[in-house]
């Protein structure tokens, strides 16, 4: 059921009529009834490995918790006869032993997530390797169907499990909240992850009817239509055939589709955000916010703190933190700084592990070289920010290039966006061969004739298909510049008149309906993250 | 929220909802593909209750071959033609079951050629179109879109109710400075016949209708509507005539199964390709066609004389031509059908 369907319209209607409908003691129950039939009716036929999950991390988290309580009683009794050491080995002792449930707890999730999703891909990998090397054998390669939304629950549950691990987070003993909490259903297709911590309580409280509230919520899903419809779905007509084609189209061509890729997926997926956001806004939740205007980033780094920022985050606190913080990079981090000096010593246990990190981003998109290739790049790119970013600010003073300008920031921002656009050039080519091929031949074949002559009109759009995508980004733009300097859009439109709101209310609706990429003359594009 | 406030927000909604809806229909007016056929379909509704005396229903021959303007001005019987290029066995089912509940017609006329071919749903999306544009909203309707979206998941049911989701990106094609809004035809002169004037000579296959053996089925699914269709008019206890117009594509051999299918279930079947009609008929292939399964003007107006002369003569059809009620209205409509046609 697509985000941008009737079909999900009425049933989110269907489902917040039930849930305000409810017995206020009762709504979570309606929520959660709400958050399977959407499963369900979505194409999650296969609800099995949802139910795997949900019920690994109630029964792990619960142990883990009658484990930490018990735990928490012994250890008082017995701190009085400890001295530092005992107490550290008693904490250790205990660690190991939430350890043998969460290991096998995280294991049996991820083994989940990665004999589904890249058990074909390392299986026909492996046998174009014994073909090479000679050896006849030949593993099976087996195609699952991917469970809806496994990514993203798999995610979000593992690292509720770990926060319960880590002692931050109480275990919800309800088997039932808990399930609501890993299936709700706005978010459970494409994110945006969120923490036990901000979610579940807004989840399980009764929240009341807010016409306000609903207004926002159904403002937002609008706006996200617009950007996925309007935007990212024209866009994706030029983006198929640049990249469908890759030796027709080249030089200028591969820059302009590499351009409208970036802001195809974009409007793709924080539209589909927006959607999610305001349904659950309807329902009185506020998810956590997964984009903050990433093409305004100026610097890749930034980029990666404002594109699905929940999916950085998870990988921050459940990765990143505890590798560099782990017993291995802290003595490798010594030997560095003893070997090649302070500075570049004390980055090497954050610069490994950042590399890691968009390693495994690059992984989590995909089961294919060209995502390992994607994630190799972001973390190259990272690396090499933080090692040359004390050089470059000195040979910026030392050239007397002011900073802290407008004009600055414009440059940094075009210059992150190149990088950017590159970046998903090797995710949307249909290689890492053709992906190369296309960022040399835009280095070796660039005319700039191109964009006069009616060489745009050959990409797949025609040429009012291409203003009202040009119209469409101004729009999208002057919203983010807007947003980015602090005004908050639907709070200041609900204090215009009356008439001025409902010329936007029904601009907007009129903009989806006659310029909305749908229907049979389109091919109904998916979202594109939800196949992550 | 007090009582007031939840007053003024309904209130609200509702207006906007209204205009909204006002938006929406002229947007759909403007952008709606405006066939000859979904407006001969629509117009049909303004002819009044109980007035019509023979409903013609079937595909593109009886849409360009049948004209009740000239049966009126002959015998004074009067008729409509729910015709469509290519329609679907399933839409013209639907089409003469809608029609019932506005008239009781003294004759029901169905085209049969299509109960040989299997209907492709997928690749007629603008056949179906033309047939169901211009039909009001109703359970016949649904179950056509039903059958339809069944068939093809690439179409949606959205699209048919709302034909705006369907041609909203029209807005290409539209020149805003001189296309205005413009809502399907509410009354017709033509009577849901739209003739063509063009003249291309025709040449009879060698040895058409002679037996050759070759074998034919039915398609089971169109035969399955014509049933239906059949058994809907004797339950209420109105006539069949299974019609086959003049076609250079059709055979001797399924003349002979359409006529065994007709009297099987207790209807007439006229096959005007037969040796006997075609002389009685008196249609020139070098001026009468406008293809080789399609009248002309001309062809039109010498095969409606003629069918018309038969159908009074068979079923003892009514001359309203003294009834004023009736009268007034088709007179007019005979005066501008004349006018443009040049029968005057």
């Amino acid at each position: 059921m697509a985000f941008t369907s009737f079909r999900f319209i009425v049933f989110l209607v269907l489902a917040a009529a039930a849930y305000f409908l409810t017995p206020k003691r009762c709504r979570w129950v309606t929520l959660f009834v709400a958050n399977y039939v959407f499963y369900f009716i979505s194409g999650g036929k296969i609800f099995i490995y949802l139910l795997a999950t949900t019920i690994t991390t109630y029964l792990a988290t619960v142990k883990i918790g009658d484990m930490a309580a018990k735990n928490k009683i012994a250890f008082n009794e017995a701190k009085a006869n400890l001295d530092k050491e005992g107490k550290k080995a008693w904490k250790a002792a205990f660690a190991k032993k939430k350890r043998r449930i969460l290991i096998p707890t995280l294991l049996f999730n991820f083994g989940i997530l990665a004999v589904l999703k890249y058990s074909g891909f390392v299986t026909s990998n492996l046998n174009a390797l014994f073909a090479k090397i000679g050896i006849g054998a030949e593993l099976p390669v087996f195609k699952f169907l991917l469970p809806l939304g496994i990514s993203f629950y798999t995610f979000q549950s593992m690292g509720y499990l770990i926060d319960v691990y880590r002692e931050k987070q109480e275990p919800e003993k309800n088997f039932f909240k808990l399930a609501l909490f890993i299936s709700f259903f706005p978010q459970i297709v494409q994110g945006p992850i969120s923490r036990f911590g901000t979610l579940a309580e807004q989840l399980f409280r009764a929240n009341e009817f807010s016409y306000t509230r609903v207004k926002y919520g159904v403002q937002l899903m609008l706006w996200g239509a617009f950007k996925k419809m309007v935007i990212a779905d024209r866009a994706a007509v030029l983006v198929d055939n640049a990249f469908g084609f890759p030796e027709t189209f080249g030089g200028t061509y591969v820059a302009v589709a590499a351009l409208v890729y970036a802001i195809q997926i974009y409007g793709d997926f924080s539209g589909g955000i927006d959607i999610a956001t305001g349904a659950a806004q309807i329902f009185g939740v506020t998810l956590d916010k997964n984009f903050e205007r990433p093409y305004l980033a100026t610097s890749i780094p930034d980029y990666w703190r404002r594109w699905h920022m929940t999916l950085g985050a998870w990988f921050r606190d459940y990765v990143f933190y505890p590798l560099s913080l782990s017993k291995f990079f802290m003595k490798l981090g010594k030997k560095c700084r003893n070997i090649l000096g302070n500075y570049i010593g004390k980055l090497i246990p954050v610069l490994i592990p950042q590399f890691i990190i968009f390693f495994l981003i690059g992984i989590w998109h995909g089961a294919e070289w060209k995502y390992i290739a994607f994630g190799c790049y972001n973390g190259t790119l990272i690396v090499l920010g933080i090692l040359f970013e004390q050089p470059l600010q000195k040979l910026a003073k030392k050239l007397g290039i002011r900073m802290n300008c407008l004009s600055w920031r414009i440059f940094q921002v075009l210059r992150t966006l190149v990088l950017v656009a590159i970046g998903k050039i090797i995710t949307r080519a249909p290689g890492v061969s053709a992906a190369v091929y296309m960022i040399r031949s835009m280095v070796e074949n660039w005319d700039m004739d191109v964009l006069t002559n009616g060489g745009l009109l050959t990409m797949g759009l025609d040429g009012k298909d291409l203003w009202v995508l040009f119209l469409s980004c101004l729009v999208l733009l002057g919203v983010s510049l807007m947003q980015e300097s602090g005004i908050k859009i639907r709070e200041t439109l609900a204090k215009q008149n009356l008439y001025f709101r409902w010329v936007i209310y029904l601009g907007a609706v009129f903009s989806l309906i006659l310029f909305g990429v749908y229907g049979l003359n389109y091919n109904a594009a998916d979202f594109i993250y939800r196949g992550f | 929220m007090n009582k007031k406030e939840c007053l003024k927000i309904m209130v609200r909604c509702v207006a906007f909802v209204v205009v909204f809806s006002m938006l929406f229909s002229n947007a759909t007016d403007l952008l709606m593909r405006h066939d000859d056929e979904s407006n001969e379909i629509h117009a049909f509704y303004s002819e009044p209750k109980d007035t019509i005396d023979v409903l013609y229903v079937g595909s593109s021959p009886l849409l360009r071959g049948v004209s009740p303007m000239v049966m009126w001005n002959e015998h004074g019987f009067t008729g409509y033609v729910r015709a469509s290029a290519l329609q679907a066995p399933s839409v013209s089912y639907g089409l003469l079951a809608e029609s019932l509940k506005y008239q009781t017609p003294e004759l029901v006329v169905l085209l049969c050629d299509n109960i040989f071919t299997e209907y492709d749903y997928v690749e007629r999306e603008g056949d179906l179109r033309r047939g169901l544009d211009g039909m009001k909203m109703s359970k016949y309707k649904l179950d056509i879109i039903k059958e339809v979206t069944e068939a093809d998941e690439r179409q949606s049911m959205l699209s048919y109710a709302f034909p705006l989701m369907r041609y909203h990106d029209r807005w290409k094609e539209i020149n805003l400075a001189e296309d205005e809004p413009e809502p399907l035809l509410e009354h017709s002169f033509k009577k849901g016949n739209v003739y063509l004037r063009d003249i291309n000579p025709q040449e009879y296959p060698e040895g058409f209708m002679e037996p050759t053996g070759e074998p034919y089925t039915f398609d089971e699914s169109a035969k399955g509507y014509i049933e239906k269709s059949i058994a809907l008019c004797k339950e209420k206890n109105i006539p069949v005539l299974l019609l086959h117009l003049p076609k250079m594509s059709w055979s001797y051999e399924q003349s002979v199964m359409v006529e065994e299918f007709a009297a099987e279930n207790g209807a007439v079947y006229l096959d005007l390709d037969r040796a006997e009609y075609r002389s009685q008929l008196g249609l020139d292939p070098q001026v009468d066609y406008y293809d080789q399964g399609h009248m002309n003007l001309t062809g039109t107006i010498k095969l409606s004389d003629w069918l018309g002369d038969w159908l009074d003569a068979q079923y003892d059809l009514p001359d309203h031509r003294d009834d004023p009620a009736i009268s007034e209205s088709w007179n007019a409509d005979w005066a501008e059908y004349a006018e443009k046609t040049g029968l005057e």
